[in-house]
This record gives C-alpha cells, structure tokens and sequence, in this order.
C-alpha cells in the first residue's frame, strides 16, 4: 500500500497536482444468518478501498478506486483531475496539514476477534431456537443473524500528515414473526455490546418474541391529540434521519431549519444535545475526521439553546469559526459534515416513573418509514407506528396500524421531560433516552 | 475480463471442499457523478469499484464470500473460505465451460465515459436554471447526474459463462419552496439504461418546472386531515404503491419461506379483476431492464397477476430449487458485494379502461395523490406505507384544495382488493429499491387508480 501511494503522489506532481491526499480503508466483515436451524446465509468478506483527493490549478479533485493495482493510478489521476476541472464552488476545499494533538480514543476490543466462527453460529442458532420456544404463535424468524467485523482506516496526504485509526465489533439481530389465525405481528432485537459475555440468546428471544406477541389482535386506537412518550429507540432513530440540520453546510445552503438560530431556543430547557467522539466503542469514535482534524467534545444544544453547528474546514471558513472536527470523509466520498455520536443527554427519570407522570397517553414503541414519511429540511413527519396506552400511569394495551403527525422541531419544544434510558439503538452513533412529549396527533381509528 | 483457466481453477477450488455448485460474479463498474447546488459545482466524484463475488452452495445451504483482490492467488484463497464453510465428502464435479451468448436489449450509442464533464454539467445547468426561475418561492434547487458502465462476467459449476455490459445514465432534480419560513420540496428523476443520448434527449423543462410545481404547491398547501376514505392515485411513480405493497411480498426470498401473505396462493384470485399487474426486465434501455439477471438468466416478461388472479412470483435460481420452480430471470444484486435474489426489474399494472377525470368525477371526497414518494413494506405482514409528495382533496368529484404531509397505510394484499377503478393513463419511473441484495435500479408505473378505502395519515 505504501508503495502504491508513493507512486501515486509522484504521478500526481508530475501531472501537474500540488498537494494531494489518500484515504485508505481495509475491512474484514463476517455474518451468518439462520432460518428454521438451518445457515440461511453466511458471509465471509474483505474489503479494500483507496480514496485520492488532489488540488489541481486550485481546486480539488476526488477519486476512488477498489482496484489496489499499478493500473488504477491511471484512472484515479485523470478522474480527479476531470473533476477539479469541473469544480466552480467557490468554497474551496483544502488538504489539512493536521492539528497539533489528538486524543487517544478506545474502539478496539481484541478480545472480540478471538470469538469463533463456530461459537457465533450457536449463538443465531440458539437466539432462533429459544424464541421457537417461548409461545407456540411464533411462526418464523425471518431475520436472525450474527456478525462481526473489523476495520483499519489511514489518512496520508503529501504535507506529512499520517494518521491511522482501527476498530471492531460484533452484533446480533432478532426478527420474530407470530401469528394468531390470519393476524400476523413481528417484533425484533438486536444487541451491539462491545463484550461477547454481555450478548444473551435468551434476552434478545424473549424481547423479540414479546414486541411481536404483544401486538397480535391488537386495534388501532382513536384518532386525537395525545400526550405521548417517544420510547428511547425510536427517538434515536428519528433523530438519525433528522440529524443534518446540524449540519453548517445545510444550513449554510439554507436547507435547514436551524439555520439563524444559534444562541435562541430550539427546544425545551430539558434538552441537551451532546456530539461526543470519544465514547469507547461507539461507532462515531475517532480521534481524527475526514478531513484529519482533530475531533472534539461539544454540546449542539444547551438546555435547549442551540450553541453550535457541526462544521468541517470549510464550513467554518466561511462562518469564521474554528473547525468542530466534524468532516466525513469515506473511500467513495467527497467531504461531508457527520456528526461524531450524537445524543440527548440522558435525564434522571425510569420509563416506568414517566409513564406514571404522564398518567394518562401513549408510548410510541415503533414507528417505520422514517426514509419517506418524514422532510428532514421542515420536519414534518407522518409516520406508521405502534404503541401501547398509559391509563393512570399503567401500561392499558397495545395498539397499531396508526400513523403519527407532527413536527419534529415543534416537538423539540414539547419535550416534558427526559429519561435516563439513553441508549444508541442500532444506529451505532446517534442515541437517545426516551422523550416525554406535550402532544402528538395520531390518526387511528 | 478474466481467462477461462482462471475461471475455472476459482470454480474448482470453491467446490473443492465438498459443495455442490458455485458461481463467480466479477464486476467492474466505472461510475461518475456530478452533483449542483446553488448555481455551483457541490460536489463531483468518479471511480472504479471492482470485485469478485463467489457463490458455493451444497443442498439448500449457501455461502457468499468476496474480494476486491484481483490477482488469481486472492480470488482462489476467497474462494477456498466459502469451501471450507460447507466442508463435507468431495465430490467430482465437472465443469465445462462454454461462453453463452447474450441478446442485447439495449442499445447504447454514447458510451459514458466517452462524453466531457464539462459537457454533462451544462445540461445540469440548464436544468438547474429552468427549476430556478420556475417561481420567486423556489429557493434552492439542486441538480445531480449519475453514469455508471458496469461490467460483469458471471460463470457457475454447470458450464455457464456469461459477460455483459450495462449503462445508466440519471438526472436527478430537487426543488425547495418557502413560504413563510416553511420549506417544501418537489422532484423528478428520469433515468433509463442507456448512453449519454438519453440525457441529450431529455426534456430538460419539463423535468426541472414538475420538480418546481410540486415544491410551490407543497408549499402553499396546508395539511391534510387523517382519516379513511376514497383515494385517486396518478399514474407513473403512483406504481410504487404495488412495488411496496406487492411486488416485494411476491418475490421468491420471502415466498420461499412461507412468509409471504401471497405464499401457496397461485391461482386464487387475490385482486380485484380489473387488475393485472406485470413484471417485464426484457422492455428496451428501460431502467430496470437487463439482458441477463445477474445469475446469468435471459430477463423475461412475467405476468404476475392477470385479472385478479395471482399467476406467478419472482424467482431466481436458489429459491426456484426450494420452492421447486424454475428461475424468472429474477436474480438481482447491487454488486459483486451481495449474493443475488429474486428482485423486481421493471414492474407495473397494467392499463385499464377508465379515463383519469372519470375516476374523479366519481368520487365525491378524497385524496387525490399526484405525486407518490417513496415507501416500505414489511413482507412478513404486508404492512406498507408510503408518502404523497403532491396531495390535493377531491370534493364533489372536483380535485380542490392542495394538501400535505399525506401518508398512505394499509396491507397490500387488502388494497389489491379495493382497487375498484383503472384509467387508461399509463407511465413508468425511475427508482432505486433497496432490499436484502443491495440498492437496484427499477421501474414502477401504472395508470390512475383508485382505491376505495385506505388509512391516509396526516394532521
């Protein structure tokens, strides 16, 4: 590899690039998935990328190539160069020479590599097996999968910079079909712990089995207004698809809607927006970003005051701020702005102490078409979801087939109170505790 | 792209260990993208992704195992981790390999990478200044091209050998509309399998002014109440609602299984009968049209229900030999990364008889649903649900008053049902559908329809 990218920069400075960047990447991946006992599917991958990105007569031009050969140089040079040919932005993008220090961050377990194939083919199978077991309605599991991974990513550009960063994981997934007459009902669960001794077949079939079960014969409820609790999950999912409006870039764009808002109220006093990258094992840890600036700690909302955009260096630039070391940067992308791990900072109320605040409402355990039925730009939302009703502060019943409306930043307002449930769900970087929210319109019955 | 001893000594070691089939996908694709925003190049980006993806198979169990190693010593140690994964009693297979001929649908006449940037970006241009001074409300449009060359040689342990090359060109345009602070977007995204003359060709005007109407429109609408009552749904995207609702629980990775709602359910009448609805990948440079699946299968055009009655489902080769059927020429992959499936190519119901303003005129209150965005469904129950991007109400068989945030819920295999009116307005769109085998390119389309009853969420 080093010597493929020396060959690269030197090709490059005899076409006529001045400072040129490469990122590379190299993953191992494994996954098994199980159906009725059997190995529905298994999959052993390795995967390996190179990213260039050089300035050419001013602007900068992006490549990539899978192909790690002599023969992709070629290709990788004349594309970029194409490219910052065609490049008019008038915010230039620059190769960053590095920032003076960075901080050592924890996101690899070497115990993890140490589990056996054969141990995690057991695991799905017992995860599949147990849930069989626990009610006889359980028709299928059509999702039941183990996986592991590992990671090694580079950042080397010709003003010296070289950095590397590495990590790992391994997660489970637990899809449940139950069926009562023509009535069917899935419910799922997932564990993305960083410790194999953490991961228990028997919680997550148990958890699965009771969201599908639960929701059998179940009815949607009446149409209305409702005070409502957005369970931890399904806040951190939404809070996924809605993210980018963090972003300087949209908002610079005038694609957001935090856009002149710094230093007012976007939501209410309860909310505290963290972006920390350096939660061990999260998967938005990093000492470094895309572009090779150092990441760093910060809170976007302030008990409801929005304190800062997510910048990368060009950004802030424009903003004259100082870069928040949020640049995403992948083999086939240009720069980006991600947040790192993003999350509302948890509260100090159970679900249980919630509910019973809330006396009477809904919970919103699920919801689905985050990718369609909600505009990230407004933040209006309609959204299929299920749930169960609160009645004097006790779980009442389960309900589905209801869509909940609204909007999302009108809802960051509503927010009651916060829970201390915070968790990252299967998002990886992006987590929430759950939502105790004033109002939310439901259209059911 | 590869030489036959290669080919065959990767084979050979995948089934070395006992299997009883394997399959090579090598794929090299070229793709460019070219992406405008606020009157300025965003961002551009091009490249070559490169990969082999081997299949091994013993019984009812499969393995999927790749690299993006091209030397014959990465593919043959790749090859040999999907062996040792299903490891039993060898057995001595025979591989004979004969190249197969491919009858091309698609004809190309600019290759990609053949036409300048600079000449792709000044169609953006245009279309980005035609969405621009559609109205003073649109303040922000963003215009984006996407080509791609893919090439790909496919051979499996039963002789076949296969190589073929597709080409996609893409115009995606998006407008923002604001109105008193609120913002409200609209789209259009043609795109077909064809060279750069589909971009020369297109009616860039009509493209950029849809996307800008629907932004304004959404705009100036207000929300639309919830409820359960009558809705219209247009023609061309308006098919997403049979992709999402159907067309996925009829494919043969959940049909196998037994998990489809449609499972054992050929030959019973499962729509109305005014509905028939097809699949058809053979439909020349159409987007989700391909000479051969990416099993190496010829496409095919396959009715899946005709008059109501459900008469086939979308197989490929693995699930055809669980279920006992043959392959319908419907084994799909994004790439050398995903081990292919039934997948839908380009998939529609069929024209009816009815005018659209008749359908209209016969309704005295509902929705309206113009334009459709995009949706998912759970194939295990068939729970969909999908967005309307352009709404408006019909009152007194009139369409009134423009309406947003609409959302479309219900159960597929009930909808089928109640669609009680088929107009004769027949088109097709462009989408991607993402499934267990990556992200592909298909067609949705139908006429205006309606469907008598269904759950719209809003506010």
């Amino acid at each position: 590899m080093k010597k493929l990218i020396d060959k690269l920069f030197e090709e490059g400075k005899s076409m006529g690039f001045t400072n040129m960047e490469v990122i590379t990447s190299e993953s191992n991946a494994f996954e098994v998935k199980i159906y009725k006992q059997e190995i529905d599917s298994y999959k052993v991958t390795d995967s390996k990328g190179m990213g260039f990105r050089g300035d050419y007569e001013g602007q900068i031009g992006y490549s990539y190539t899978e192909k790690l050969a002599d023969d992709s140089i070629g290709i990788l040079l004349r594309e970029a160069k194409q490219n910052a040919q065609i490049n008019d932005n008038k915010d230039k993008d620059e190769i960053f020479a590095g920032s003076s220090e960075y901080k050592e961050v924890d996101n690899y377990f070497p115990e993890l590599d140490k589990i056996e194939i054969r141990e995690k083919i057991d695991f799905a199978l017992k995860m599949e097996e147990i849930a069989k077991s626990l009610d006889p309605r359980v028709k299928s599991t059509p999702y039941c999968v183990f996986g592991s991974g590992s990671s090694k990513g580079s950042l080397v550009n010709s003003l010296g910079l070289d950095l590397e960063d590495k990590s790992n994981g391994v997660y489970c997934f637990l899809q449940v079909l139950a069926q009562d007459k023509e009535d069917l009902s899935d419910g799922f669960a997932y564990c993305f712990e960083k410790d194999f001794s953490l991961f228990d077949p028997e919680k997550i079939a148990k958890e699965a089995v009771d969201k599908a079960i639960s929701f059998l014969g179940t009815k949607p409820i009446k149409s209305n207004e409702y005070k409502a609790i957005i369970l931890n999950e399904v806040s951190s999912d939404i809070l996924a698809t809605v993210n980018s409006c963090f972003s300087a870039r949209a908002v610079q764009k005038g694609l957001s809607y935090m856009k002149g808002k710094l230093n007012t109220e976007v939501a209410s006093d309860k909310v505290t927006l963290v972006d920390d990258p350096f939660l061990p094992g999260q998967s938005g840890t990093s000492s470094f970003d895309g572009e090779g600036v150092a990441t760093k700690y910060k809170e976007v909302i302030s008990k409801g005051v929005l304190k800062t955009y997510l910048h990368n260096n060009k950004t802030a630039k424009i903003d004259k701020v100082e870069s928040t070391g949020n640049a995403s940067r992948s083999v086939k992308s240009t720069i980006g702005i991600t947040p790192t791990n993003l999350f509302f900072k948890k509260g100090e109320k159970s679900l249980e102490e919630l509910e019973k605040l809330m006396v009477d409402g809904i919970v919103i355990t699920d919801v689905s078409a985050l990718h369609s039925g909600f505009n990230s730009i407004s933040g209006d939302f309609s959204l299929p979801a299920k749930g169960y009703t609160i009645k004097d502060g006790k779980k009442d019943k389960c309900f589905r087939q209801v869509t909940i409306a609204g909007n999302y930043f009108d809802l960051l307002k509503d927010i009651e109170e916060v829970g201390e449930d915070l968790t990252f769900g299967s998002n990886g970087n992006i987590g929430s505790p759950s939502l105790y929210i004033k109002k939310i319109s439901l259209a059911g019955e | 792209m590869l030489d036959k001893n290669t080919i065959y000594d990767v084979l050979t070691a995948a089934v070395s260990k006992g299997a009883d089939f394997a399959e090579i996908f090598l794929d090299d694709t070229v793709a460019s993208s070219i992406n405008f925003v606020d009157n300025q190049v965003e961002t551009t980006q091009s490249g070559r992704d490169f990969g082999i993806g081997i299949r091994v198979i013993k019984g009812l169990n499969s393995v999927y195992v790749y690299t993006n190693g091209h030397k014959k010593e990465d593919m043959i140690a790749t090859a040999l981790k999907g062996a040792d994964a299903l490891a039993s009693q060898k057995k001595d297979l025979v591989i004979n390999l004969t190249k197969g001929l491919v009858t091309n649908r698609n004809f190309i006449e600019l290759m990609p990478d053949t036409i300048e940037k600079k000449e792709k970006l000044e169609y953006i241009k245009k279309a980005y200044t035609l969405a621009k001074n559609y109205d003073e409300c649109i303040k922000q449009v963003s215009v984006s091209h996407m080509d791609k060359i893919q090439k790909v040689l496919i051979a499996n342990t039963d002789g076949l050998l296969k190589e073929d090359t597709r080409v996609y060109n893409r115009f995606v345009i998006s407008a923002v509309a604001e109105n008193n602070g609120e913002m409200q977007t609209g789209f259009s995204g043609p795109g077909a399998h064809k060279g750069f003359e589909f971009i020369r060709d297109l009616d860039l005007e009509h493209h950029a002014h849809r996307a800008a109407k629907t932004a304004k429109t959404m705009a100036f609408a207000g929300y639309c109440k919830a409820g359960n009552f009558p809705v219209v749904i247009d023609n061309g995207f308006g098919g997403v609602i049979f992709h999402e609702a159907c067309g996925h629980s009829l494919e043969a990775t959940s049909v196998a299984k037994g998990d489809s709602v449609f499972s054992g359910k050929l030959g019973e009448m499962i729509a109305n009968p005014i509905v028939t609805a097809i699949d058809d990948g053979t439909l020349a440079n159409e987007w989700g049209t391909l000479n051969i699946d990416d099993e190496g299968t010829p496409t095919q055009r396959n009715v899946l229900i005709e008059n109501g009655v459900l008469k086939s489902y979308l197989i490929d080769n693995f699930n055809g030999k669980k279920m006992g059927m043959k392959s319908t020429g419907s084994g799909r992959r994004q790439n050398y990364r995903f081990a292919p499936t039934s997948r839908m190519n380009n998939t529609f119901i069929a024209p009816g008889k009815s005018k659209r303003e008749d359908i209209i005129a016969a309704t005295d209150f509902g929705l309206y649903a113009k334009q459709m965005g995009g949706g998912s469904v759970n194939p295990g129950t068939g729970e969909f649900n999908f967005a309307v991007t352009e709404g408006y109400m019909i009152r007194d068989g009139k369409v009134a008053e423009p309406v947003r945030g609409a959302t479309l819920i219900g159960k597929g295999h009930e909808i089928l049902k109640d669609i009680d009116m088929v107009a004769d307005n027949f088109s097709m769109e462009q989408g991607m559908c993402g499934s267990v085998s990556g992200s592909i390119p298909t067609n949705v389309g139908q006429p205006a329809l309606r469907v008598k009853k269904i759950t719209v969420g809003g506010r």
